[in-house]
């Protein structure tokens, strides 16, 4: 399957290069077709997920397809949804089959020099994490020597323990794998497992919506670093360039507290810098080729970057992700949400 | 009556040592099963889970609002169902008694909190009721059952594409895609049997290459192949997901059928079509009234086999992002606030997979003694 999966993609990477070069950039696709193809799972809570009583999709990645159509073509409703799988996402923008994939998908070296995509900048940083009952009085990694770890069969968290395990020279300490987040939890409570290890977003879910969340605490260490971002097929800068500065505005919105509710009173703010941001009297689109208030039509339309994350995994959605701390906290509050300087 | 069951009991469960010895093992811990499988289903379960997604389930993401497009569509697929059935199975008047009684009891559960969908249930089992009682009282419908079959497929399709073929999901994309599939790939795999005993050897060559190959390779990769390979190669169709799936099943199943009507015409004696040759019948007479009639016989119920071949495989779509009826059982199941629901979930996708998968075997059983009746 590894081999007919390389396979692919090497073959149609190419062929996606040769009538990629030929053809316009997708940014002219969308525009023409007037709806944009994006690519999302219908699997992932908080992510990409079709809500089951609702019959709505919604996530953070959900979102961003959102905020992308309401800046390149004014209306958030204009967009298609794509279902990819782990399996397919690559296939998918590298067959023109979507426009751009916003699907959990953690960046990786691997994933840009041989899969003929382009990532985009990340929208979220999750990465490994652990999980303890609060009355284990453990509240670091390094307590928690000789203790027993439990995780998922055949994710790659039970290796990033066993080689963190080795880095700190412990030899008592267990890796119990279980099938699903579940019977791990149920693991945890039982006392089978001094620690339970998976995702740090799914912990926080997990924790939150138990009957007790303060039962729990998830350590703040981050063993193995996943961040997520979106991406599009490689070699299109025009599409490419368009998209990354539509997250980076919704990063800047959020800096610049420009939100979904004070849009109005913002554009008719006397600041030059904000005047410009929201393309009040020319902005930067036109020369992504993108409307001018790009930006304003997306932070209309989704809110900026903290607002969208506070509607799909902040604390008071089933996710129950702070975001304080975390690199997930723009750069002002000690995060890692960094927009590149506008002006 | 206690007296027969004692007799009965020593004659079938203890009758040797051995009988003893398994009767004692089997029963004991076949009851127990059995009653902690009913303990958790009345204490433990906490079934409100179903009813609350069951759109989902059955649907999938199709919008809420157009629901009453898969109501027709279903409805046209308990009519092909039910005339599918009535072949092989007698209506008579006791089972329209039954059906009534089952037709009430839908309603009079269901109906206090959504009569309109009890409603739509229920004329649904009444349509798939009549289509078997209107197949089985007029044989002579039979004849046009596969043209039918065609028809009631593009009426499906028409009724069902304005949302978007990618909205299709749940239990109705894995019954539509067992049908089509098990409608298209007769006729093709019917094809490919008479052009692998064709006089042309180029035409043999082709047809038993396909075949193998397509029996060679595993259906999730033709799947995927055909879905990556399809807007390569036609850029200018943009077939939806959904349709290339069953593309995929199609062209992999077809193998198989072609080689269920080889081993029925491999029956028909050589005789058969050496007098029919002697009589002047042109060759595609022959097969036409002569050959096909009788290979069919023998290859009809590995054929319905096959169908519950494909419709046990339809979650394989999963790997092209469709959302079939076990994914969308996956789907709520991902839900952290449904994450400790995993056994009801599950133990409704194993029923309702039970009950249909059981349906086609019955069907198979009965086709089988239905068809050997004239070989007696």
């Amino acid at each position: 399957m590894k081999l007919i999966k390389l396979l692919t993609a090497g073959v149609f990477a190419g062929l996606a290069v040769t009538t990629g070069q030929a053809s316009a950039s997708v940014l002219d696709t969308v525009k023409q077709r007037g709806t944009l193809n994006c690519g999302t799972d219908n699997t992932a809570p908080g992510f990409g997920y079709l809500n089951t009583t609702t019959g709505q999709m919604e996530g953070l990645d959900v979102d961003f397809c959102r905020a992308v159509a309401a800046a390149v073509l004014g209306d958030a409703s204009k967009v298609k949804f794509v279902t990819v799988t782990d399996k397919s996402r690559f296939d998918a923008v590298l067959t023109n089959q979507v426009d751009v994939v916003f699907a959990h998908t953690t960046m990786k070296p691997a994933r840009e020099s041989s899969i003929a995509i382009d990532f985009l900048p990340v929208n979220f940083y999750d990465g490994t994490g652990i999980m303890v009952k609060t009355d284990s009085e453990v509240v670091q990694f390094a307590d928690l020597e000789g203790a027993t770890f439990c995780t998922t069969q055949g994710s790659v968290t039970e290796t990033v323990l066993t080689s963190a395990f080795k880095a700190n020279g412990w030899q008592g300490s267990k890796v119990l794998t279980y099938e699903n987040l579940e019977k791990l939890f149920a693991a945890l409570n039982s006392g089978r497992c001094n620690a339970m290890s998976t995702d740090k977003s799914a912990l926080a879910a997990w924790a939150g919506n138990s009957p007790k969340p303060s039962d729990y605490l998830i350590l703040p260490e981050t063993l193995d670093k996943s961040p997520f971002a979106g991406f599009v097929a490689a070699n299109d800068s025009k599409w490419r360039n368009a998209l990354r500065w539509i997250t980076y505005g919704l990063f800047q919105a959020e800096e610049s507290d420009i939100t979904q509710a004070n849009l109005e009173e913002k554009l008719k703010s006397d600041d030059p810098f904000v005047q410009k941001f929201l393309g009040v009297g020319g902005g930067y689109g036109k020369d992504f080729g993108l409307p001018d208030d790009f930006v304003a039509q997306a932070i209309k339309a989704m809110g900026n970057y903290g607002e969208i994350y506070a509607r799909n995994l902040g604390p008071d959605t089933s996710m129950f992700l702070d975001r304080k701390g975390t690199p997930n906290a723009l750069w002002t509050e000690g995060g890692a949400i960094y927009s590149p300087l506008w002006n | 009556m206690i007296a027969r069951f004692l007799k009965w009991s020593r004659h079938n469960l203890f009758g040797k040592p051995f009988d003893i010895l398994l009767s004692l093992t089997v029963i004991p811990g076949f009851l127990w099963l059995a009653y902690q499988v009913a303990a958790w289903t009345v204490t433990t379960a906490r079934w409100e889970i179903i009813p609350e997604s069951l759109r989902i389930l059955m649907i999938g993401i199709f919008p809420a609002e157009q629901a009453w497009r898969a109501w027709v569509a279903i409805m046209i697929i308990a009519a092909l169902l039910g005339a599918a059935l009535g072949c092989v199975f007698a209506f008579r008047k006791r089972h329209a008694a039954g059906l009534l009684l089952v037709l009430a009891a839908v309603i009079a559960l269901t109906g206090s909190k959504d009569l309109t969908n009890a409603l739509l249930t229920a004329s649904t089992i009444a349509i798939f009721a009549s289509g078997c009682a209107a197949i089985s009282l007029i044989p002579l419908l039979r004849r046009a059952l596969l043209p039918a079959g065609f028809i009631a497929l593009i009426a499906i399709f028409a009724v069902m594409s304005p949302p978007g073929a990618g909205l299709w999901g749940g239990l109705l994309l894995s019954i539509l895609l067992t049908l089509v599939t098990s409608i298209v790939s007769l006729p093709v795999g019917i094809l490919l049997a008479f052009g692998r005993r064709s006089r042309f050897s180029s035409m043999r060559w082709i047809c038993m290459g396909y075949i193998e190959v397509m029996r060679s390779v595993p259906l999730i990769m033709v799947v995927y192949w055909i879905w990556i390979l399809m807007p390569v190669l036609a850029p200018q169709f943009g077939l939806a997901d959904v349709v290339r799936g069953m593309i995929g099943f199609t062209l992999f199943y077809s193998a198989y059928v072609a080689e269920y009507v080889r081993s029925g015409l491999q029956a028909v004696p050589r005789e058969q079509t050496e007098a029919a040759r002697s009589l002047g019948m042109s060759e595609f007479d022959i097969n036409r009234s002569i050959v096909l009639p009788q290979a069919l016989r023998v290859a009809v119920p590995p054929l319905v086999g096959n169908v519950l071949d494909i419709f046990n495989t339809a979650p394989l779509v999963f790997i092209i992002g469709l959302t079939d009826f076990l994914r969308a059982g996956q789907m709520i199941l991902a839900n952290p606030q449904y994450g400790d629901r995993t056994y009801e979930v599950y133990a409704f996708l194993f029923l309702t997979y039970f009950l249909v998968g059981s349906l086609i075997t019955f069907v198979a059983r009965r086709l089988e003694t239905h068809l050997a009746r004239g070989n007696r």
